[in-house]
Order: structure tokens, then sequence, then C-alpha cells
């Protein structure tokens, strides 16, 4: 849909005000998103075995862990939303200034032993809005 | 020219009146909220202490920042106070674990309940120190009218307890105290 913007000095001339094929109803600005969100897969180096899955309680544990050790009790207290976990991916609703901290948390923590192998949560995307990070899904496939 | 900015915090160690026990009549309440403070609190065992609330709190990157410049540049316990120095941007790092100590950090077994009281945040140690001996006169001052007021049986309107200053911040005197560190 276009937007045609017609400049202020139009709109008071004395012409009959002609509405376009396409107007603005609304615009709103957002400079602050209220939430950040993060993607998240688990990384294991067990190749024999199927890959690792995870649920809602594991990322939980997990995140936990890593921001308590980063972060201490602060760290810990960090409001955190499980949006989704499916297979080993998950994705994660943190406050917006707090995402750099959690960033940096998960990928300071030295992981856990799922089965005597090692595993790692790795960081694959951030961004402020969920939108564009879900949708951005395939874009390294595409270019490798 | 390149400076390391630091921050000097001026605290008390105020030991408040426990509630379960009948008020003792003789001393002032000044006397009794500031009272000097047991000989077994080192710089070692209140340093020690300061570190280990810190990373309790915030973790490695409390401890990262804070450990290795964090010292007691001046601890007395006659007075209970102390002055301890920090990197300028993390000394509400450091407020935030003294108000979560509540006891006094001594070597062995565990001390008596008190306050950590931050009265002074400045940028040089002279200025605190200055604020120290202001505050000590004060102290003493207001002591003795609250003595003489108890014992005295006519009440003068001019004897009022001067209210000790809530401004904690110096910003105006300090010349090495530059823009707010946000």
């Amino acid at each position: 849909m276009s937007q045609t913007t017609i400049p202020e000095a139009d709109r008071s001339s004395t012409k009959k005000p002609r509405l376009d094929k396409s107007h603005d109803i609304l615009t709103c600005t957002i400079k602050t998103p209220e939430f950040s969100y993060a993607h998240m897969e688990l990384i294991t180096d067990n190749t024999t075995a199927e890959a690792p899955s995870l649920d809602e309680l594991q990322v939980k544990s997990y995140c936990t862990a890593a921001l308590r050790q980063f972060l201490g009790l602060t760290g810990a207290g960090m409001p955190l939303d499980i949006l989704k976990a499916e297979g080993a991916h998950c994705w994660v609703r943190v406050p917006r200034p707090d995402l750099g901290s959690f960033a940096a948390a998960i990928t300071a923590w030295r992981g856990t032993t799922e089965d005597g192998a090692p595993c790692l949560l790795r960081v694959r995307r951030c961004s402020d809005w969920l939108g564009a990070m879900v949708g951005s899904e395939g874009q390294d496939r595409l270019w490798n | 020219m390149v400076r390391i900015k630091e921050r000097y915090l001026l605290v008390n160690i105020v030991y408040p009146p426990d509630p379960s026990k009948p008020a003792e009549s003789s001393l002032p309440s000044h006397v009794v909220h500031h009272q000097p403070t047991t000989d077994k609190l080192t710089y070692q065992s209140l340093l020690k202490a300061i570190k280990t609330e810190v990373a309790l709190l915030f973790g490695d990157y409390g401890s990262g920042s804070l450990d290795a410049s964090l010292s007691i540049k001046y601890l007395s316990l006659a007075t209970s106070t102390f002055i301890i120095r920090c990197p300028r941007a993390h000394y509400r790092m450091l407020w935030a674990a003294l108000t979560f100590l509540h006891h006094v950090p001594i070597a062995h077994g565990s001390g008596r309940p008190c306050i950590f009281r931050v009265v002074r945040v400045s940028g040089t140690m002279r200025k605190a120190e200055e604020e120290a001996i202001r505050r000590a006169k004060r102290l003493i001052i207001a002591a003795q009218e609250e003595a003489s007021c108890a014992t005295s049986t006519l009440t003068d309107a001019h004897v009022l307890q001067e209210p000790l200053p809530t401004d904690i911040t110096d910003e105006s005197s300090d010349e090495s105290m530059g823009e707010g560190d946000g």
C-alpha cells in the first residue's frame, strides 16, 4: 500500500481537499519497545546420538544457571519469558534494557553435560522485534 | 589528560536498638546508635565480607568490575566509620552491597546486627575526611544537647536538635567530580 504524503502548503490552499487512494489512518513511532527477543540453540558434541531436545523447564534452568553465575541474584531475578521451545531451539523474551546482559551471560555460560556429552546454549539471533527475528529464519541457509 | 576517576564512600555503622529489649534510659539515642565497634572488625574481614556480598548479588560481572580496585582507606572503630574507595562507574553496586550487609563482619562467628549507612559519596579522599570530621563534631553537639534536654526541666525553645544533613552526594565542592556519571 503506497503512502503518499501531501506537503502542508497544499493542504491549506483553496483547492478542494481530495481523498487519496491511500492515506494514513494512524502513524505511530515506537522508539523504545518494551521487550527484546532472543533465539537460542542447544549445541552438543554428541554426534552419535539423536539431536538434543529442549523443553521449557530445561531452558529456564539453563538460563537461570547462566544468569546466576554471571550476574548473581540480580541476574537470576531478571524476568524471562520462554515463548517456545522446539527441538534444540528456543525463543525467549527479556526486558529490552537487559538484552545485552542476558546475551553476555548465555555466552559466558560453561554449559552442562547431558548424557555424558557437554552441551552449550548458543545465541543464534536477538532482536527488538519478534517478527523480524523469526521472519529472517532461513537467511543464513540462503547465502551458504 | 586521562585520569582514573574514583569514588570514596563514607560509611557509618549504625546500631539500631533491639525492639524486644527495654530501652536503656540513661544514654542519649545518638550515642546508642553510633556506638564504637568491636575490635574484631578488621580491614580484611570487612573487605572480604563486602566482596562476598558483591559476588552474591552481582555475580561474576560485579566481582570483575569491583574486586580489583576496592580498598578501605580509613577505618575507625571508635566512631564506627570507614571510607571505602571504588571505581567511579560502579559505586552504586558497592552501595547496594553495603545495604544488604546486616551483621558486623568478624572473622569467626557472627557479629552484632547493624546497618551500614552511606552518608557521603565524594570524588576525593580529602573531602570525605572533612565530612567525617564535620559529622563527628555535629554528633557530639547533638548528643550533648539531647543529654542536657533530658536532664533539664525547663524546655528551652532554642535547644533544638540540629538535623544531620541529608545531602549525600558531594557535587558542589569537589573539583574533581566532573559531570554526572549516569
